[in-house]
């Protein structure tokens, strides 16, 4: 007999490793090595065919990292093979690539493999601020988007604002650097000095709150001026069909495969992260940590992530999930949210304005305590 | 073993802070092998995890230890620890009144500080036989000769008799036990008179009720008998009675001169008074023991819950540590910015400390400390006085005629090179100059009246940063004496909150208004939205700062799928926001309330 495989929509797969640490990244990171990267993807196909006894194909596959761009060939392609069985035929196929990595040969390579989106993390444009990054400051953008879209036209570009001295005429100049590729999606982060980081071993200074808030403000109206729509809080796109679909799939609460060193993952009622260590992935030791979602935290999970969305969540949808109405359960913040101009709510929606999206968190916490 | 009270000695230990108190007592356990070497942890009297972790004696802590004697016998030692702090003076008077005599230990290093002659005075008062005891002879600065001579010259105790020892190495511990036997008398009275025993310290248990701490100054007592306490009339049988090694090993019954614990199923903690004398119900002492000096708090604070909910568990929790700290005062009282509490009367502000510590950590409570305040005499127009213990009770000022306020008299102590910036400090703080002592060489005493006020807005922290640590400082009150005073209220979104009112002297108002109202902006976080913060007296406004709203608080990256952590980070914001206080509309840390603290001046 067959087992009935579950259906989720999404699978995240994780490449751990890097050429160069970058300053603000607080993610498990390995300096590369030719025989780890072996064994690491050999330990992925083995998992990864044993998903696909359990799952139905994914309409949404992301390759992240790490620098997922930095694999060899034999690995890169190998991976993809065996990806290329779990996809739907229709799936948005995406893997996140550093500029320095991007040569015809890679770009073939993902194309073959019907890698539909690239993400790139370009970060900055500014040559000071990319030397302090500790990024190779000498690429052309401009040529190399051009030949990136040669080979595939769905395309987002990281940036990041908030760096010691930037000015506002600096973010003006990589936004414009920005709109100048005519790239359809982008993904702007203000800088966090997070624990973990090689910025916050060196005390390195976040941006105050009061400036932080006029350079978003500033993107914002830019951004939206040369026609990007902002859906989530950092995530901007030229038309809806742009919008990161694996992204939002997070974004939306649903449920997500992720696989390989200290990625992420799903699947009702469980929350799970694999082990941060790399031996003892490679050795399937103490590989997962998990975290069972209960009635309280499955309203915080909900919460923190549809309220990042523009579009907020549909009434219905919460009602299917908690079996009870919202208004009725939140009326009092909901009310004094909504003469705050924080929140709108319609016939079928809740969702932040554009005042609400900003102090996300300082909203959740009232959500929380409620 | 035989009851013979020939051969027990009840003592303390007097010492100044940090001269090695806890350390020796350390040592007398080992070598009268009370505690295993293996069971040694430091400082073992102290058993709070507050006193260890801060390296001070808070409460008295008693243990009794046999000692094999170089004449052959064997002794019975009870050693009765004592607190160092000047706000603790109050429980070394209660061990004093337990005890025959008191080791008087000296830095070698340091000499006699104040504070050691005012613990040595109350011992003198009490009539104990004083062994002096020189400590820390490993060091290489320790100047025993001149601790000898300053024994004879200062106190007119016999230096040559000091006994020159190292807690650290050891050294010279065992000539202590021996002159403690040799020195110290046996307890006087006897087994067939009237029960006459001390109460010097209780603590609740919540199988066995008050477990009360009792030195028998006469007569004896048995398990079973009917005990009378004879201030508060409640009369109990015994179920336990026992010593403590200082593990609890209980016996049939205490006679005269011992010291040990009593249990009688007492569950009103109101029943035990600390310095109460207990007596036999049946054959009744006709008078009872003299008991304390009550102290009376010289600082008074609101707390009241974080959680307004939690008011039940905060009063059981306050009337249980009066059990074991009667030097607590407490009553209730009801802010309109706080909800309902308790006003605390405390001896001092390490006190202060300590007990919202002990409230914190023992109970499990959450809390919120108005700022400090001293009792002021009001002295209303139509005659009548009133003693003010919460500065937002101040009467309207077109009814008062004037007000007092309580001056100490404050010896300082200090080596020479810091007179000039400690004058200084003490001019800012309205002092008055009264006297400069020549203590030794190099050494003086300053003496000043200060208002207790200005005393405890952290003026001894002033002085340790400037004198490096090195001045010490010692103050009784002397009077009230009229002040140009009045009352600043703090006024957040235009109201008037009332636990942050407070009383300053009028000269300083509008700079202390202006420093409050910065620090004010600097403790609060970000709100909703801008809220003025005000400082006003007499409702006339003289000083303002604006908190801001909140602009930005968005963890902007949630990508890889890590939404547990954005989720983990939440929580322990959440968690912190729980020690904040709604007043109206606005979110308070417990630094606003005690936030006059920090504007004692200038940040410097």
């Amino acid at each position: 007999m067959k087992i009935k495989k579950k259906k989720i929509n999404s699978l995240y797969i994780h490449i751990p490793f890097c050429k160069n640490i970058c300053p603000y990244c607080d993610f498990v990171k390995f300096y590369s090595n030719k025989s780890w990267e072996d064994q690491y993807i050999k330990r992925l196909i083995e998992d990864l065919n044993e998903v696909e006894k359990k799952f139905k194909k994914f309409k949404t596959i992301y390759i992240g990292g790490g620098t997922p761009s930095i694999l060899s060939s034999e690995n890169l392609i190998n991976l993809l093979k065996t990806l290329n069985k779990l996809k739907k035929k229709k799936c948005e196929f995406t893997i996140e690539a550093n500029p320095e990595d991007i040569d015809d040969n890679f770009l073939q390579i993902i194309k073959e493999y019907n890698i539909n989106r690239i993400s790139i993390g370009i970060q900055s444009f500014n040559k000071s601020i990319l030397k302090e990054i500790k990024r190779d400051y000498s690429i052309n953008y401009f040529e190399l988007i051009k030949k990136v879209k040669k080979y595939i036209k769905n395309m987002n570009i990281d940036l990041i604002f908030g760096f010691k001295d930037q000015t506002l005429k600096d973010l003006d100049e990589d936004l414009n650097s920005f709109i100048k590729l005519d790239v359809n999606h982008i993904s702007i982060y203000s800088l966090i000095v997070d624990e973990g980081s090689i910025f916050y071993v060196k005390k390195y200074e976040e941006q105050d709150e009061d400036l932080s808030r006029k350079f978003y403000d500033f993107i914002l109206n830019k951004l939206r001026n040369n026609g990007y729509e902002r859906y989530e809080i950092s995530n901007f796109a030229k038309k809806r069909k742009y919008q990161s679909k694996h992204n939002l799939n997070y974004w939306k609460n649903k449920e997500y495969v992720g696989l390989g060193l200290a990625s992420h993952g799903y699947i009702y009622p469980n929350r799970y992260n694999f082990t941060k260590s790399l031996s003892n992935y490679l050795n399937r030791e103490d590989l997962i940590e998990k975290e069972v979602v209960n009635p309280k935290t499955m309203k915080e999970y909900f919460f923190l992530t549809n309220l990042r969305l523009k579009d907020g969540f549909k009434l219905k949808d919460y009602k299917k999930t908690f079996k009870s109405e919202f208004v009725d359960d939140y009326e009092v913040l909901v009310n004094s949210l909504i003469k705050d101009n924080l929140a709108k709510i319609t016939k079928n929606r809740f969702y932040l304005t554009d005042e609400g999206l900003i102090i996300l968190d300082f909203i959740l916490l009232k959500f929380f305590d409620f | 073993m035989n009851y013979d009270k020939s051969v027990i000695r009840n003592f303390s230990v007097i010492a100044h802070i940090d001269h090695g108190k806890s350390t020796i007592c350390d040592r007398i356990l080992e070598l009268t092998e009370t505690i295993e070497k293996r069971e040694m942890k430091d400082q073992i009297l102290d058993s709070m995890d507050l006193e260890r972790e801060r390296g001070i004696t808070i409460k008295l802590n008693a243990v009794t230890l046999k000692y094999n004697a170089n004449d052959g016998k064997t002794y019975i030692f009870n050693l009765i620890d004592t607190p160092g702090h000047v706000d603790f003076t109050y429980e070394v008077s209660r061990s004093l009144a337990a005890c025959e005599g008191a080791l008087l230990v000296i830095d070698a290093t340091q000499g006699i500080e104040a504070q050691t002659l005012a613990n040595l005075y109350l011992a003198v008062d009490n009539d104990l036989t004083i062994i002096p005891v020189i400590n820390k002879i490993d060091l290489p600065s320790a100047r025993i000769d001149y601790c000898r001579e300053e024994l004879t010259e200062r106190i007119g105790i016999d230096g040559d008799g000091a006994i020159p020892v190292s807690a650290k190495t050891g050294e010279n511990i065992k000539e202590i036990l021996e002159r403690i036997v040799s020195d110290i008398p046996a307890p006087s009275g006897d087994n067939s008179n009237p029960l006459k025993a001390l109460i010097f310290d209780s603590y609740y248990d919540p199988y066995r009720g008050v477990v009360i701490l009792i030195r028998v100054k006469d007569g004896k007592v048995k398990v079973g008998d009917k005990i009378l306490l004879m201030r508060s009339g409640a009369s109990f049988v015994v179920t336990e009675l026992g010593i403590r090694t200082p593990k609890e090993i209980s016996t049939k019954e205490l006679n005269c001169g011992e010291v040990g614990y009593l249990c009688a199923q007492i569950r009103d903690i109101k029943d035990v008074d600390v310095g109460d004398t207990i007596t036999l119900f049946d054959y009744p002492a006709k008078e009872s023991l003299p008991g304390y000096r009550k102290i009376k708090p010289m600082v008074y604070s609101g707390i009241y819950p974080t959680d307004s909910r939690k008011y039940g568990d905060l009063k059981d929790a306050l009337e249980k540590l009066c059990l074991s700290d009667s030097s607590l005062r407490y009553e209730p009282e009801t802010s309109q910015a706080l909800g309902f509490g308790f006003r605390c009367g405390f001896l001092g502000l390490l006190h202060m400390d300590v007990v919202q510590e002990r409230l914190e950590r023992e109970y499990g409570l959450d809390l919120i400390l108005t700022s400090p305040s001293v009792i002021y005499k009001v002295y209303l127009t139509d005659g009548s006085v009133m003693n003010l213990d919460n500065p937002s009770k101040m009467p309207d000022l077109t009814l008062v005629k004037q007000i007092e306020e309580p001056y100490v008299k404050a010896q300082i102590m200090t080596p020479e090179e810091y007179i000039g910036p400690i004058m200084q400090l003490c001019q800012d703080r309205r002092g008055v100059y009264i006297d400069q002592q020549y203590f030794d060489a190099t050494r003086r005493v300053l003496v000043y009246e200060i208002p207790l006020s200005e005393i405890i807005y952290n003026f001894f922290d002033k002085l340790k940063s400037y004198t490096k640590g090195y001045a010490s400082l010692d103050y009784e009150i002397s009077d009230y004496r009229v002040s140009d005073l009045a009352k600043m209220d703090i006024l957040l979104n235009g109201d008037v909150i009332d636990a942050l009112s407070s009383i300053v002297y009028k000269k300083d108002a509008y700079k202390k208004g202006l420093k409050l109202v910065s620090r004010l902006k600097e403790v609060i976080p970000r709100q909703q939205f801008e809220v003025p913060i005000q400082a006003a007296i007499n409702g006339k406004v003289i000083a303002r700062a604006d908190v801001k709203a909140v602009r930005k608080d968005v963890l902007a990256k949630c990508y890889g799928g890590d939404i547990s952590r954005k989720r983990k980070l939440l929580e322990k914001q959440k968690e912190g926001k729980k020690r904040m206080k709604m007043v109206g509309s606005v979110e308070l840390p417990q630094e606003a309330f005690t936030s006059i603290l920090d504007i004692g001046e200038d940040k410097d």
